[in-house]
């Protein structure tokens, strides 16, 4: 068997062991080690397995992985986001819709400290579900706009996602996070405008709330900036150099922290279950991120990666024609599997292949443009059924609320998604403008 | 699949508590090994607040003094890895780790069940190989006096964290094992 052949069959057994309800971590770590044992040889193999997974998980550049989870798990706890929805809803609760518009624009904001959408989803969900239903707003969106709101989570920066693809293709965390902020406003402003959409054929969805003073709307800001406050520094902290991914991090961690304690009212046991839950997505990443490495160095050996890349650019299709196919195939992946895992098994690649691609902008530019393009799939994947997390999440906080009623009111932000989807791809400095790309 | 890739689980639940099996076939291992597992990771994320704590030292000594923390990268490094290798077993205690669940949800839950056995003895089998290869590395490690560049940590110190760290995680994956096969007999 060539080590081609070998690369396709042991990456259909991996698939095989993923469909059998085996961790995806070890699936991986199971086919990577297999493979490469067979091409490399076993001793090689020995010698690797003895130090990929300390240094896999002592590595300066993922240290910043455990902090952001932290810094999100402990925005998590506080009372944070209900001064953020408070502030929102002061805005724009009187416009039709306006709670669940208040919910998206309160999410954002949450987005800018925590880097998860279950836990912004939640969060907010916690506080806006009960007045959405309270006010007479309609299964169907108050539930589609939290678990679509939720997934602003993942998309604004900080975002776990982006910095596990940055150091996946090597490229800037910074230059990718700045990439994530005007498509994190797109997507913010589409939301709205499906919920104004969708409040215009059902009026009696989301009825309007009383509107609030000019006076009132500017008390509310006091909530808004010292998220926004933590948001620039550590964005633009590491984006200008000012320190480095990790102690952005750790700063963001740290006030947030503090913000947690003091305005949010978190104490020791929300400090404890804030611990805990980060301990449990950590360990999950990083076992992860050591099948990863495994799966990938085979994948490299294998050749498999660089030979569909040739195939694909030797078929002399047009280099857009090529990308939206690749979107498609996302699309259709983000409903059958978890978004993390779907990003480490496709990007060794599908990265490759779109690299040979020429869409008229630079190297670096392609791999950031083309990072936030995945990101947002990951996004709709958490939203899409059968199997959209964000939705379950948020269905089960709402016990009256029926599943299919949930993911009918996913429909207008899935449009929504499409939509910038497309702009995204029409538009490549919708990313790499901010980014300072082209 | 039933697990988030960002935030890694149907968020707000309380998941360490349970013993036995529930109504689904997902398991979370409970008793003396639950509680264990559950320090550790409250240890390890100890480990986290000590690598932030450096970090912000290290940052302020930087511009503030014209000093960092020497060797914060390595301390850093270190202190975070020890961490991550002490949560290892409480994520797969509290069924933490992504699996695939859409693709056999249709089957029955003795079904299920057996598949998750077969999946289970496998990662017993590679936890118990990762320790073996880390304790390769620790020997290794210990022998030639490898320390970290700047500061000179010996690596041997962080490999005996992780080390039982990961024999602890095979223990976890057979007691699932042995919790899996008897809910299957009843």
């Amino acid at each position: 068997m060539t080590n081609l052949e070998l690369g396709v069959v042991l990456f259909a057994l991996m698939i095989v062991l993923v469909v059998l309800r085996m961790p995806i971590a070890i699936a991986m770590l199971v086919c990577g080690t297999l493979g490469f044992g067979l091409i490399a040889g076993w001793r090689p193999l020995l010698g690797l397995m003895a130090q990929v997974p300390y240094s896999r998980v002592a590595n300066h550049e993922l240290t910043v992985i455990p902090l952001f989870v932290l810094m999100g798990q402990l925005a998590a706890q506080g009372g944070i986001s209900q001064a953020l929805y408070r502030s929102a809803l002061a805005w724009v609760g009187h416009y039709r819709g306006g709670i669940a518009m208040a919910t998206i624009a309160g999410c954002a904001a949450f987005g800018a400290i925590c880097g998860s959408s279950v836990a912004t989803g939640a969060t907010m969900a916690s506080i806006a579900l009960p007045e959405m239903r309270r006010y007479g707003y309609s299964g169907a969106l108050a539930t589609g706009a939290l678990a679509a709101g939720g997934t602003l989570g993942i998309l604004i920066p900080p975002s776990i996602i982006l910095v596990i693809y940055a150091i996946l293709t090597e490229q800037s965390l910074g230059q990718l996070f700045l990439a994530a902020i005007v498509p994190g406003i797109i997507a913010t402003v589409g939301y709205g405008v499906a919920i104004w959409a969708y409040t215009r054929v059902f009026p009696s969805a989301g009825p309007a709330v009383a509107r609030a003073s000019w006076s009132a709307r500017f008390h509310s800001l006091k909530a808004v900036w010292p998220v926004l406050a933590i948001f620039i520094v550590v964005i633009g902290g590491i984006y200008y150099g000012i320190f480095t991914p990790t102690e952005g991090a750790a700063v963001g961690a740290a006030a947030t922290g503090v913000l947690s304690w003091t305005v949010g009212g978190m104490r020791l046991a929300g400090m404890k279950r804030a611990i805990l839950e980060t301990a449990r997505i950590t360990g999950m990443i990083f076992l992860i991120l050591i099948g990863a490495e495994f799966y990938s160095s085979f994948l490299a050996l294998s050749q498999l990666p660089q030979a569909l890349a040739q195939w694909v650019a030797g078929t002399g299709w047009p280099a857009f024609a090529i990308l939206t196919a690749i979107v498609l195939i996302y699309l259709v992946l983000g409903c059958l599997m978890d978004g993390l895992a779907m990003m480490l098994v496709t990007i060794p690649v599908f990265l490759p292949l779109i690299l040979r691609l020429d869409f008229g902008i630079s190297h670096d530019a392609v791999v950031v443009w083309f990072g936030i393009l995945v990101l947002i799939l990951i996004e709709v994947g958490q939203i899409t059924p059968p199997i959209g997390l964000n939705v379950y999440v948020i269905n089960s906080m709402a016990k009256d609320v029926p599943m299919t009623e949930s993911f009918k009111g996913i429909v207008p932000f899935f449009l929504s998604d499409l939509v910038r989807i497309a702009i995204i791809i029409c538009v490549p400095a919708t990313t790499t403008w901010l980014a300072g790309l082209n | 699949m039933s697990h988030d890739a960002d935030s890694g689980g149907r968020a707000p639940q309380p998941a360490s508590d349970g013993g036995g099996p529930d109504t689904e076939t997902e398991l979370t291992v409970g008793g003396a090994m639950g509680a264990l597992t559950r320090a550790l990771a409250l240890v390890g994320g100890g480990f986290l607040l000590v690598a932030t704590a450096i970090t912000l030292v290290s940052v302020i000594g930087r511009y503030g003094f014209g000093q960092p923390v020497p060797g914060d990268y390595e301390l850093v490094e270190i202190t975070c890895a020890v961490g991550v290798f002490l949560f290892f077993p409480y994520t797969h205690a509290v069924n933490g780790n992504i699996t695939a669940e859409f693709f056999t949800a249709g089957l029955s839950k003795r079904s299920r069940l057996a598949l998750e056995v077969g999946s289970d003895v496998v990662f017993t089998f590679v936890a118990l190989v990762l320790t073996w290869r880390l304790s390769a590395g620790l020997l290794e490690k210990f022998a030639t006096g490898e320390t970290t560049i700047l500061i000179g940590i010996p690596l041997w110190w962080a490999y005996s964290v992780a080390v039982p760290s990961m024999f602890l995680l095979a223990i976890v994956c057979l007691m699932r094992v042995v919790v899996e096969i008897g809910a299957l007999r009843r």
